[in-house]
């Protein structure tokens, strides 16, 4: 995934193919829910996203939680749903922010199992991804990120979306997980 | 005959004289020209106290560019020639020097740079109001200036007294003083964003002769290096409000015009507190390795 954002960088010219664009997309080219999360703004915004999915990925396959695959395939899609439902304005979307945020907050529920000190820590993970979307949801502004120069709106029904999916996605693997002890 | 050539000769002489000890026994001249802000905006608003209201910031914002027009006799109208010292076309170099320093912001959108003549001395608020309608801007800077040109003779006056003295000798010393303003409203809701000063100081020498040229010249080097400066200070006030906005966020309401760009970020700070989750990752491992 890491990799995929890199190579869409180093070939700007497949952004406008790739970015989620809500006009294309409503004529048909419904690969963009999916593609246009790769798709960044600024080397800034790359770098940035990709260090924050990167290191909460890393964490979860260490750990081995299950559904990450599905996740990171499905959530995109949900995010891009969200979007296009919640943000009509929204013509242009991207970044990898969103499913950063699921990752973060899917591996810190599950780390509300394990022993301390993790879990506090998770719990305090939590905490602070709330309170940035409670932030973002107030002021219509982003704590502390920039796009460079490029004029990006904070998206926050994407960040939203994102960690509802991720406790979805949670609820779903312990009740699978129930089901199967039974 | 010879006593009447001595006659006119001594007569010229004594007028010459006259009048280049009129010129010299002058105190010192002063030429002043000045725009309100205070009576273009609230003039005719005796009494009367515009409450500003929580201003929603429609990003990307449309900026409008203007000179507060000068109130010359109570007239209702501006003209071209109410200041021909600092003319329409300086005044729109003016602007656009400004204007750039707006335009490298990715939420403004567009810059109006707007003629003096579409603004009504004493207009108000109301005028703003038809500017917005006219232009589109969601919000305006007014440039407002006041100059002072000092003209005193210096020593060299002396020189006066022989005609040629008076084409070559620069003995009349000018200073030059400029003060520009530059404050942006939101026109909706009548708050004044913020302001930012520029000053411009000019020092310089004529001979009577061409004194109205060089006056003319130090005039227009005066505004330009007060519109020089208050880029300069714009550009600090543009960052402190920036500051001002995403801490005060009851203060500022900001909105979004449809189709905007959007996105979201994890910024250097957040992805350093992610990186501090990784390392808590890997110190609790090793801890219960350990």
């Amino acid at each position: 995934m890491v990799g995929s954002g890199v190579l869409i960088a180093l070939f700007p010219g497949w952004s406008s193919w790739l970015i989620y664009d809500r006009s294309a997309i409503l004529s048909g080219e419904i690969w963009r829910m999916f593609t246009g999360h790769w798709v960044h703004f600024s080397t800034s915004h790359l770098v940035y996203d990709l260090l924050a999915l990167g290191i909460a990925g890393w964490i979860i396959e260490t750990k081995k939680l299950p559904y990450f695959g599905w996740l990171c395939l499905l959530t995109p899609w949900f995010i891009s749903a969200t979007l296009l439902l919640f943000e009509p304005h929204m013509k242009i979307f991207g970044g990898l922010s969103a499913l950063a945020t699921t990752a973060i907050v899917y591996l810190a529920l599950f780390g509300l199992h394990d022993a301390a000190p993790w879990r506090w820590i998770c719990l305090a993970t939590l905490v602070g991804v709330a309170n940035k979307i409670i932030f973002e949801m107030t002021t219509g502004r982003m704590i502390f990120a920039t796009t460079g120069n490029v004029p990006v709106t904070v998206s926050v029904a994407s960040h939203v979306s994102g960690a509802i999916t991720a406790l979805l996605f949670y609820g779903w693997s312990k009740i699978f997980a129930g089901r199967n002890r039974n | 005959m010879i006593k009447k050539i001595w006659l006119t000769i001594g007569l010229a002489a004594t007028v010459t004289i006259f009048l280049a000890g009129c010129d010299t026994f002058d105190s010192g001249r002063t030429n002043h020209r000045a725009s309100s802000l205070y009576a273009y905006l609230y003039s005719d608003q005796k009494g009367h106290i515009d409450t500003p209201t929580i201003p929603v910031l429609s990003l990307p914002l449309r900026v409008g560019v203007a000179f507060v027009p000068l109130d010359v006799n109570g007239r209702n109208s501006y003209s071209y020639s109410d200041d021909l010292s600092f003319s329409e076309s300086q005044k729109m170099d003016l602007m656009k020097q400004i204007s750039g320093q707006f335009k490298q912001y990715p939420f403004v959108k567009s810059i109006e740079l707007i003629p003096t003549a579409y603004l009504t001395p004493r207009g108000g608020f109301a005028n703003l109001d038809q500017i917005r309608t006219m232009y589109g801007v969601d919000v305006i800077t007014l440039l407002s200036y006041d100059q002072v040109q000092f003209t005193d003779e210096g020593a060299l006056s002396l020189t006066y007294w022989t005609i040629v003295g008076a084409y070559v000798i620069p003995a009349e010393k000018n200073d030059t003083k400029t003060m520009m303003d530059a404050a942006v409203y939101d026109i909706a809701s009548r708050k004044l964003l913020f302001r930012a000063p520029g000053i411009g100081s000019i020092k310089g020498s004529a001979t009577p002769i061409n004194l109205s040229e060089q006056l003319r010249e130090d005039s227009k080097k005066g505004f330009e290096q007060a519109a020089t400066n208050l880029v300069t200070n714009l550009k600090i006030q543009l960052a402190e409000f920036k500051e001002e906005v995403t801490n005060s966020p009851t203060e500022y309401k900001i909105e979004y015009k449809p189709g905007y760009t959007g996105g979201g970020a994890f910024g250097g700070m957040e992805t350093v507190f992610v990186g501090g989750l990784g390392a808590c990752f890997l110190w609790t491992r090793r801890s219960r390795k350990a």
